[in-house]
Formats: C-alpha cells, sequence, structure tokens
C-alpha cells in the first residue's frame, strides 16, 4: 500500500502542478480511475474540467480521446463504425476515439440519448460491439464526462440508468482569490500541461486496481455501508434511492480512499468522505422537493448525520 | 404566458404550503369552534354575549387578510373564507334568537337586522377583495391574463355567490324540516347543517383552489398543485370531521362542570368510609329570574376568562401576523426582494413560522431518534451483546477498546453536546483535541489503535493495548479538570 500511496502522491502534484487547489477533486477522481468507476464532472464552463482530464492522462502515461458532445452526435461517433476498402475489398474497422484508455465526453447532455446510451456498454462492460462484434477496449478504461448544470436550452439530461454507471459525481468550483492568482502567476509563459510528464504507467494502475480489492472492510462498516444506502431509500425527500451499484461504489470508493491514505484497511471517515459523490447523483428526488430546495447532496449530508457509524 | 414576475417563487410556494394553508385551516378551526360553542350556548342555557359580534366581524376580516397573504390563492379562496366566517356569522345570529324559531324574516327584521348588516359587510369585503385581486391580476400581469381569464374570474365570483345564497337556503330548509318532523329546537338542525355549510364552502374552496393553481402553472407541468389541493381537502375534511364531532358528541350541557359531584368523588378517594354529607340542592331560582339561563358564577369567570385571552390570542396570530405577513408578501412580491432583506417586522410572521416550523422538525427527529434508539436498545439487549449489529462477530480486543471509546465519547457528548448518531471516532477525537489542549498527540494515537482494532485485520499487541488504556486514563482525566469543564462551561 506505500507503494500506491507513493505513486499517488506523485501523480497528485503532477496534476497539481496543472489544476491549482483541488486536492480532495484528484484525490476522489483517483480513487474512481482506481477503483475501476467512471466520473461525472458537473460544473460551470472554465473551471478546468478539460484540463483535469487531460493532466490525469498525461500523469497516467494513457492514451487520450476526447469526444466533443452535439444534439447531432451519432453512436458511430463515439464507438467506430466499419468503411468498405476497395483495395482489399472488405470492411475495415475504424475505431471511434472511445478505444483510448481515458476518454473525455465533454458536455454529455448535449448528445441524444441514442448517442448517450451507447457509451452504456462501454462504461459497464469496457468493451464494444459494432456490426455484431465486440471489441475490448484498452485498459484501464476511465471515462470523465461533463456537464454544465447552467444551461437546459438544447438539452438531454442523463437518464437515471446513464447517472447509475457513474461512480461518482464531482463539482470542480470556483477557485479562491488565491489559487486564482496562482493559476494566472503559473499560465504566464507556457501551459504547464504541455511539459507534463507520465509519472506512472497503465499497468501499473491495473496493478493498483486489482490490490485495493483486497484493502479490508470491516462488518462493522460494511453494515454501515449497508444501511447508509437503505436509509435514502425511506427518505422522504426521495422518490427513488440508491441501487445496490451505489453501494457497492460506495463501499470501492471508500477501499480507494483507504489505500490512498496508505491503510490497508477501511475507516468510517473513509466511507463519509465518499458518500455524497457517490451516492447523491444517484438519488431520483420529489418534485416538489426539489422546488424546495432540497438536493441529492442535502440528502446524503443529513442521513451522515442520522445513520450511526457504530452500532 | 410569461414567466413568473417573483425570482423566489421557491421560497413563497414553501410559504403557501407550510405557512398559509395551516394558518388558514386553524382560522376555520377557531371559526368553526365558535360557531359551534353559540350553537351550543342555548342548548347549555348560556345567553348570547354581545361581544360575540366584533368576534365574529374580526374573524371573517381577519379571514379575508389570510386569504390575501398569498397573491396566488387569493380571488375565489376569499370568497370561500367569507362564506364560512359568514356561516358563522348567520349561525351566532340563529342561535340568539329566542325560541320557538319563527322563519318569517319580516317578523324577524328588527332583531336581525344588526346580524344582517355585518354579514353583509364580511360578505361584501370579500368579494370586494376578490374582484380587486382579479383585476390586479388583469392589470399587473397582461402578459398571461386574457378576456376569457377575466370572465372565469367572473363566474367564479357569480358561481360562490350563488353558492352561498344556496347554502343559506340549505341551512333554512333543514332547520325547519326538523324542526317540524321532530317538534323539537330547531337549534340541532341548525348545527348539523352549519357543519355541512362549512364542509361545503371547504370543498368548493379546494376546487377552486386547484382550478386556480392549475391555471397558474398550466405550462410549468409541476404536480405541486394537486399536493396543495389535495393537502387542503384533507385539512377541510379534518376540521368538518372535528366540528361535527363536537357537535355531535358534546352533551347538552357540557358547559356546566359537575363540580359537586367531582368533589364527592374525590372525597371518597381520600377518606374512604368517610364521605361528605350530601351536597345540598342548588337552589332554585324564582321562575321570574333574569338569571335563569346563566351558568354558575365560577363557570362564568372561568369562560369568560377564557373566552378574552382566546380573544387577544385570535387578534394576534390571525389579525396582525398575517397582516404583516402580507405586506411583507407584497413588498417581497412586487420589488423582487428577499424576504432575508426586508425589515425586521415584516420578517416577524415568517421568523415566528420558521421558528414553530424547525422546533417541529426537531420534537420529530427527537422522537424518531428515541424510537430507534429505543429499538436498537431493545433489540441489543434481547438479542445480542452490547454495540454488535446483526451476524457480525467481533474480537475482545475490539470489544475492549471501543468500550472505552464509548465512554471517552460520553464525555465528550456531556461536555459539547455536539456528537451526532453519524459522528464517527476521529470527528470525536477533534472535539476531545479541541476540549483538551496538549492532548492532540494522545488522541490521535489513541483513535490509531481504536481503528487498528475495530476497523483492520490486524491484531493489537500488548503494548498497544496498554498504551491505549493508558492514553484513555489520561484522556478521561484531563476531560475531567475543573479547567475543561470552566471552558465549556
Amino acid at each position: 500500500m506505500t507503494e500506491l500511496q507513493k505513486h499517488y502522491q506523485s501523480i497528485r502534484e503532477n496534476i497539481g502542478s496543472v489544476i491549482i487547489g483541488k486536492d480532495r477533486q484528484v484525490r476522489l477522481l483517483l480513487a474512481a480511475l482506481f477503483s475501476g468507476g467512471h466520473v461525472l464532472l458537473e460544473d460551470v464552463p472554465g473551471v478546468g474540467k478539460t484540463m483535469l482530464a487531460r493532466s490525469l492522462a498525461a500523469s497516467l502515461g494513457c492514451s487520450f480521446n476526447r469526444v466533443q458532445c452535439t444534439p447531432d452526435l451519432l453512436p458511430s461517433d463515439i464507438t467506430g463504425t466499419s468503411v468498405y476498402d476497395q483495395k482489399e475489398e472488405e470492411f475495415v474497422f475504424h475505431p471511434g476515439p472511445v478505444f483510448a484508455q481515458i476518454l473525455l465526453v465533454d458536455e454529455i447532455n448535449r448528445a441524444t440519448p441514442r448517442t448517450q446510451s451507447s457509451l452504456l456498454e462501454c462504461m459497464a462492460e469496457a468493451q464494444v460491439t459494432v456490426d455484431g462484434r465486440t471489441r475490448k477496449l484498452p485498459q484501464p478504461f476511465f471515462v470523465m464526462a461533463t456537464q454544465n448544470p447552467v444551461e437546459y436550452e438544447g438539452t438531454f439530461p442523463l437518464p437515471e440508468a446513464q447517472l447509475d454507471r457513474f461512480f461518482l459525481k464531482l463539482s470542480l468550483g470556483y477557485p479562491s482569490a488565491d489559487e486564482e492568482n496562482t493559476i494566472l502567476n503559473a499560465l504566464r509563459g507556457a501551459h504547464p500541461i504541455d511539459a507534463l510528464g507520465a509519472c506512472t504507467d497503465p499497468d501499473t494502475v491495473i496493478q493498483f486496481q486489482k490490490a485495493l480489492r483486497d484493502i479490508h472492510v470491516s462488518d462493522v462498516l460494511r453494515d454501515y455501508i449497508v444501511r447508509l444506502t437503505q436509509s435514502t431509500r425511506g427518505h422522504s425527500s426521495v422518490q427513488l434511492g440508491a441501487s445496490p451499484r451505489g453501494s457497492l461504489a460506495l463501499y470501492r470508493a471508500a477501499q480507494a480512499l483507504a489505500g490512498l491514505a496508505g491503510r490497508d484497511y477501511v475507516e468510517p471517515d473513509d466511507v463519509q468522505e465518499a458518500a455524497v459523490p457517490v451516492l447523491a447523483h444517484r438519488l431520483m428526488l420529489r418534485p416538489e422537493q426539489e422546488l424546495r430546495g432540497a438536493t441529492g447532496q442535502r440528502v446524503i449530508e443529513e442521513l451522515l448525520q442520522q445513520v450511526a457509524v457504530d452500532l | 404566458m410569461a414567466s413568473r414576475p417573483n425570482p423566489h417563487i421557491e421560497q413563497e410556494f414553501d410559504w403557501l404550503e407550510h405557512g398559509f394553508i395551516p394558518v388558514t385551516a386553524a382560522a376555520f378551526g377557531v371559526c368553526g369552534g365558535l360557531a359551534a360553542l353559540f350553537f351550543l350556548q342555548p342548548i347549555a342555557g348560556v345567553p348570547f354575549f354581545w361581544w360575540t359580534v366584533p368576534w365574529m366581524l374580526v374573524l371573517s376580516t381577519a379571514a379575508v387578510y389570510i386569504s390575501q397573504a398569498s397573491r396566488m390563492t387569493r380571488g375565489p379562496e376569499s370568497l370561500g373564507l367569507a362564506l364560512l366566517a359568514a356561516s358563522a356569522l348567520v349561525s351566532a345570529w340563529f342561535a340568539s334568537l329566542s325560541t320557538p324559531l319563527v322563519w318569517t324574516l319580516p317578523a324577524m327584521a328588527p332583531q336581525a337586522a344588526p346580524y344582517v348588516i355585518v354579514w353583509v359587510l364580511s360578505a361584501s369585503s370579500g368579494v370586494a377583495a376578490a374582484n380587486v385581486s382579479k383585476l390586479e391580476d388583469f392589470v399587473g400581469d397582461q402578459a398571461s391574463s386574457t378576456l376569457s381569464w377575466q370572465q372565469e374570474s367572473a363566474q367564479y365570483t357569480l358561481g360562490f355567490f350563488a353558492a352561498r345564497l344556496l347554502a343559506l337556503l340549505l341551512v333554512a330548509g333543514i332547520a325547519t324540516g326538523l324542526a317540524a318532523a321532530f317538534g323539537v329546537s330547531a337549534h340541532p338542525g341548525l348545527s348539523w347543517s352549519a357543519a355541512g355549510l362549512a364542509f361545503f364552502g371547504l370543498i368548493l374552496q379546494s376546487a377552486s383552489y386547484l382550478q386556480r393553481l392549475r391555471i397558474i402553472w398550466a405550462i410549468q407541468e409541476l404536480d405541486v398543485h394537486e399536493l396543495l389541493a389535495r393537502r387542503w381537502l384533507q385539512a377541510s375534511i379534518w376540521v368538518s370531521a372535528l366540528l361535527t364531532a363536537l357537535i355531535l358528541l358534546l352533551p347538552a350541557n357540557w358547559l356546566r362542570i359537575p363540580w359537586q359531584a367531582i368533589g364527592q368523588w374525590l372525597s371518597d378517594r381520600m377518606q374512604p368510609g368517610e364521605s361528605l354529607p350530601p351536597p345540598a340542592p342548588p337552589p332554585t331560582p324564582a321562575p321570574e329570574s333574569p338569571a335563569q339561563d346563566m351558568l354558575l358564577e365560577g363557570d362564568v369567570h372561568w369562560l369568560t376568562a377564557l373566552a378574552y385571552m382566546l380573544f387577544f390570542a385570535a387578534i394576534i396570530a390571525i389579525v396582525v401576523l398575517p397582516l404583516l405577513a402580507l405586506v411583507g408578501f407584497l413588498v417581497a412580491y412586487f420589488l423582487g426582494e428577499e424576504r432575508a432583506k426586508l425589515p425586521a417586522l415584516l420578517q416577524l410572521p415568517v421568523a415566528i413560522y420558521e421558528r414553530l416550523r424547525s422546533l417541529w422538525q426537531r420534537v420529530q427527529r427527537s422522537l424518531g431518534r428515541a424510537a430507534g434508539r429505543a429499538a436498537s436498545v431493545r433489540s441489543r439487549v434481547q438479542d445480542k451483546p452490547l454495540h454488535q449489529p446483526l451476524g457480525i462477530a467481533e474480537s475482545a480486543q475490539s470489544q475492549e477498546l471501543f468500550q472505552l471509546f464509548l465512554r471517552l465519547r460520553q464525555e465528550v457528548h456531556r461536555q459539547t453536546s455536539d456528537i451526532r448518531p453519524g459522528t464517527t471516532p476521529r470527528q470525536i477525537g477533534w472535539r476531545l483535541a479541541r476540549i483538551t489542549p496538549g492532548s492532540g498527540q494522545a488522541v490521535q494515537v489513541f483513535l490509531h489503535h481504536l481503528h487498528q482494532a475495530r476497523y483492520s485485520h490486524h491484531e493489537l499487541t500488548e503494548a498497544q493495548r496498554q498504551e491505549a488504556h493508558q492514553l484513555y486514563e489520561a484522556l478521561m482525566g484531563a476531560l475531567s479538570t475543573p479547567e475543561t469543564r470552566g471552558e465549556e462551561q
């Protein structure tokens, strides 16, 4: 585990030279990556979502592709398509941008539901089926999708099934004044991402993904995770609570956070830190409660206060 | 339809659902309860008090004010409230008449004139308020208003006016029918019909409320109007049911408390074997005595005191606060200001409402927590050892350290009152370190041992176990020093 922590520190410092002051988000992002999950970044434009994805790819030495979603984007534009090669007299598969280890799907809610759903198989099973043939995606496969929370014109909100497939939902938020000063200072000359080198490699990431599964979760904490997830299903503001996929994601995220902290066992604080990013976006709130300002985050924060950690 | 002018519309929804409806329902309750009281007064032998006239005037006016407190529900609702208040007034009028009732209005005109005037004034004020509000809607929200909307308003107004007249005929018909059929006093029939009238008015209000909200929010595709109308209906049904139950269940002489019988019963219990001599029969008043139908003197005192207390409380709760709320609402609505930026006086009703709501929520949470704890304790006592969830086996080491931690936690909670069920051991450790300066390192080491024992698969060494015990003693000692206590106090 100390090896993982060492790599984590170097990745964090590497990304930190480009993304200033977002340690918590970087930690959660890496927790998702090492857990084999995918991340939805919801934030206003210009706070560094794309840069975060690019710096992560560069730090991990992974291949990186970006898809800019628009309403006319087709599923084949993401997965790839077979084109007839007259010279060879056969159909040749031209892989789409999804064949990358780190895929940035920018403004995912601008794509049509059909295109969004084409990502489902990729995200859930790390494979693509085109023309009846299934192709494995390169490993590690990590999707970072972004969406803008303030523009709704011409968008297609992600359906619950798709939202549930995202391991975490994060928000970067605006930087503080000091952080913004540091950003301006750092970007006076060439952009630091141009000089960013890899500090690990994809094979190591895969090793860590496997190793994190062995991090110990005590029975007490497993029970806590279950109770926390179940409590979302009975909350008065919630129409549809978190699914078992949600509790599994919380379990894995807690393991990853413990691993990044250099421990081989999970503590209650790991579960609590992961709870909001993992569970909040999986809740479907009652419309009247949403009108009153209830959010998934508030519900989870309330439940974190109410559900007993240790019985 | 244009977008709503008020950017703080969600806040207003909240106020509407949790502030306006309960307050109005309470006003219904007060009106209905007083109406019931007046119905029962003649039965109980209580004479009609003249101060009930301003009472009713205040209530009917307050009902209109309350209705006006929400822009989204004025109009037909004002009429509905006026209808209810008017029904109470008319009922009071009927109740004040001497028996036997004579259902010829011309003959009763001199006696009934003041009540009729009051009723007409209150009903007219409701109609006027409704029409003014419609006009405001039409002028102030041109984009969303059409001629058909105005026509619709007019239909509502006429509809409610007709409904009121029909309801009055219903009252008269039922009462007369009952009196003729059973040869009894018409007052019980009036009670029945007034309850039905109140219920009828409330149902009409629910329907109009639903319609009104549907018009306003038609393009919003929200389910909120259904919810609000349903709650409104529920409240009206409860109020009507309570009113009806009150009228049906209370005995005719319910205001006459049998003090002597109670005293006798108490003395029998306190001194067995020695009973007080039977109470002397109450003096029989002379047949022409003016106090024939009066209450006993003691009863009148407490009833009068209670009535005055209710009167002043109602003046404040039903008239002053809604008036302030109305002014605050209008300022917030038309100037697009947040309530928080309004003058303190205008925020007072909302602050009171918020306070009451938070108190209620705290009570709910406390009850929920208490029930949860009770269930948890019961299951632990019955089935499992302390602090062990179902099916989870724990090592003795884990249990031992956890018990020490629980004692520390209890002490920290006693001093800070800042620990909830979801507070983690590490968060408790931060609080502990904060209230016992200089103990940060000790807390950290103790927590490390606790976490290792309880959450990891590693066993503690004997040295670590002893260290944890020593740290526990030191921390408990630090927690119990007078300095720490003094700081917290």
